[in-house]
Parts: C-alpha cells; structure tokens; sequence
C-alpha cells in the first residue's frame, strides 16, 4: 500500500467512502501529499461537512463533536488543578475554575444526543458500554486500589505510572463513550432542540474560553514551575477555538435561512 | 461574500457542467492559472454538498462526479454579480472604466 493509500486511510471513514477515489486519483496527479495531509485534519475538525443522508445525522455528528471538546477540556483543567497545586491556592481562581468545570459537563449534557428509552436501544447501549469501557474501567479501578491500599509503600517511579495509567483511563473512558455516542442509531436516539444545543455551545465556548484565560494567567503570574499550566493554557485556548468554529458548523446545520444567503 | 474563494471557484468550475474532482482543479487552474490544494478543493466540495449547493452523480468508474443544484446556481449568480459590483466600482474609483 503507498503512502498516499495510507494517508487516505486516515480520513473520517464516510468522507474517505465517498471522495476516497477522487482524492487518490488528484493527490497521485498533482503530488499534493501536504494538501492531503491539511485535508485530513480539517476534515475531522469538521464532521459536520461529512457526507450524510440526512440533516438529522449531520447534526448528531455536530453535537459528539461538541460533547468530545467538553471532555478534552475538562479532562484538561482536572488534569492540571490534580497535578498543580499552587493553581488552586488562590480561593477566587479555585472556584472560578470549579464553575467553569460544572460550565463544562452543563454545555455537554445540554447538546449531547440521547438515547430513546426503548428496549432494543438500552440493550444496544448495555453491550456497546460493556465492550468499549471494560478496559478502562479495570485499569482505572486497579489504579485507585492500588492509591488506596499500596501507595504510600511503593517506589517514585511506580506511583508515577500507576498515576498516568488513571488519565490514560479516564482518558480512553471519555473516549470509548464519545464512540458509543458517535455509533448510535441517529433515528433511535434524539438530538436536543436547535435552541438547546446552541445555548449548550455558547456555555461551552465559555466556559472553555474562562478556563483558558485562568490558566493563561496563572502561568504568566506564577513564579512556580511554569511549563505545564502554560501548555494546558494553550490546549484550552486551541479547544475554545475549536468551540467556535463547530458553533458555525452547528449554525451552517440548523441554518433555515433560504440557500443565498446559507453559508 | 456568501461563499469562501475556494467554494466559488468550484462553484465556477461547475457552472460549466458536471465534473469530478481531478477535472475541477483543472478547470480551476486554467481560470486562475494555479490549483487548489487537494485537501481544499475536497474540502469546499463536501462543504458545497453539504450545503446543498452541489450534489453527486452516479459514479464514473472510480471517481465520483458532481453537478451544481438549483440553489448553487442561485448562490454563485449572486456571488457573482456582487464581485463584479465591487470590481466596478474599484475600477471606478481608480479612474479605469471596464472594457
């Protein structure tokens, strides 16, 4: 397989089943490997431009993405207020941070798509949490018997990776559930209304752009080590991007307005 | 402008008759004398699907043509004559009338 199969590979599977052929026959023809590479990330950058049947799945699509940046966020500012101490020794900024976590899973419930409650669906739901978020969950329940029972014995460097396999759990839990989400029956779950999930975006965005500043600021204040709040900051800047411009995908989705003036 | 200069160009491209994707960059170029990348020239079509601006044919071999719908070709007259307002009244206001 060439390089350029392999990098078409990496597109979002519907976008590489529709345009997948086109694209090898243009990127092989204009030795283009750098467009193709910048087209892979905006494409999942932008899941509501996958090709789709419906509005409807467009929109599912949208709202995941949503819910994915609320998880990466706030896995992001858990992450830091754990490790970094000195973040949350200042009241103010501790409970600035704390509301904009609730700001966070609130923006998150709010545009996430639900399951309808009928049987066949919850037993969908049963066996796709049970294959996906087993391994998580064992590593992450391992992780905290091990903190409660034998850490204050054991060595520096083996807290340490018992520490990273915890986020990397929660990590591919937060993950495995975005997938479950993404894989669900769009005609068997509902999206929120269009109002509900802009309100959810505009409290995301937010909340995420608040974290951002708290972090960015703390870092440029701080006279503690600098390197990781400063990185977060960043992460959290670039999330509350991402933000706004699914919120312009969300509102090419949900947009009546007649087609001249639908961009 | 209702479209990015990317979906126009497709857009235009386009308004000649359906055409897949290797066939646009080609019309492209020979209008403006380069091509669009390859991960913008597919990204403003599935943006312009997406849209519902254009649509796809049935496939032609491997690759996968497409054609302007009614409302792409509303949104790219429009683009169109407000480009060629601004050009007007740019050339205008530097004392060039157009040809």
């Amino acid at each position: 397989m060439s390089m350029v199969d392999r990098l078409i590979r990496l597109y979002p599977r519907p976008f590489q089943a529709q345009w997948g052929a086109d694209i090898r026959a243009s990127t092989v023809r204009a030795h283009d490997v750098p467009g193709l590479a910048l087209g892979i990330v905006d494409m999942w950058l932008h899941p509501a431009v996958w090709p789709a049947d419906t509005r409807q799945r467009r929109l599912n699509r949208v709202c995941v993405a949503a819910v994915a940046l609320a998880m990466a966020s706030w896995l992001l500012s858990h992450l830091l207020v754990e490790t970094d101490g000195h973040l949350v020794a200042d009241a103010t900024r501790e409970a600035g941070l704390a509301t904009s976590a609730i700001a966070i899973a609130v923006g998150a419930v709010l545009v996430a798509p639900w399951p309808r409650g009928d049987a066949a669906m919850v037993r969908w739901i049963a066996a796709e949490s049970v294959k996906r978020l087993t391994i998580p969950g064992a590593v992450g329940a391992g992780a905290a018997l091990f903190a409660h029972t034998a850490a204050a014995s054991a060595p520096m460097a083996l807290r340490l990776v018992i520490l990273v396999c915890w986020y990397l759990a929660i990590a591919a839990a937060l993950f495995q559930t975005c997938r479950i989400l993404a894989t669900m029956d769009p005609a068997r779950s509902r999206v929120a209304s269009t109002a509900r999930v802009h309100a959810g975006m505009a409290l995301l965005t937010t909340a995420t752009a608040a974290t951002a500043a708290m972090v960015l600021s703390f870092a440029a204040t701080t006279r503690t080590e600098v390197a990781l709040p400063a990185i977060a900051g960043v992460a959290l800047a670039a999330l509350t991007l991402l933000s706004v411009s699914t919120t312009r995908d969300l509102t090419m989705v949900t947009s009546t307005e007649p087609p001249t003036t639908r961009i | 402008m209702q479209t990015t200069d990317a979906q126009t160009l497709v857009l235009c491209a386009l308004a000649d008759g359906p055409q897949h994707g290797y066939a646009i960059n080609v019309a492209i170029e020979q209008l403006t004398g380069r091509r669009l990348g390859v991960g913008s020239l597919y990204g403003a079509l599935a943006r312009l699907e997406a849209k519902g601006l254009v649509e796809g044919l049935s496939e032609q071999g491997r690759q996968h043509p497409v054609r302007l719908t009614a409302a792409g070709r509303e949104v790219l007259e429009h683009e169109l004559r407000s480009m060629a307002h601004i050009a007007q009244a740019g050339l205008r206001n530097l004392g060039i009338g157009l040809t």
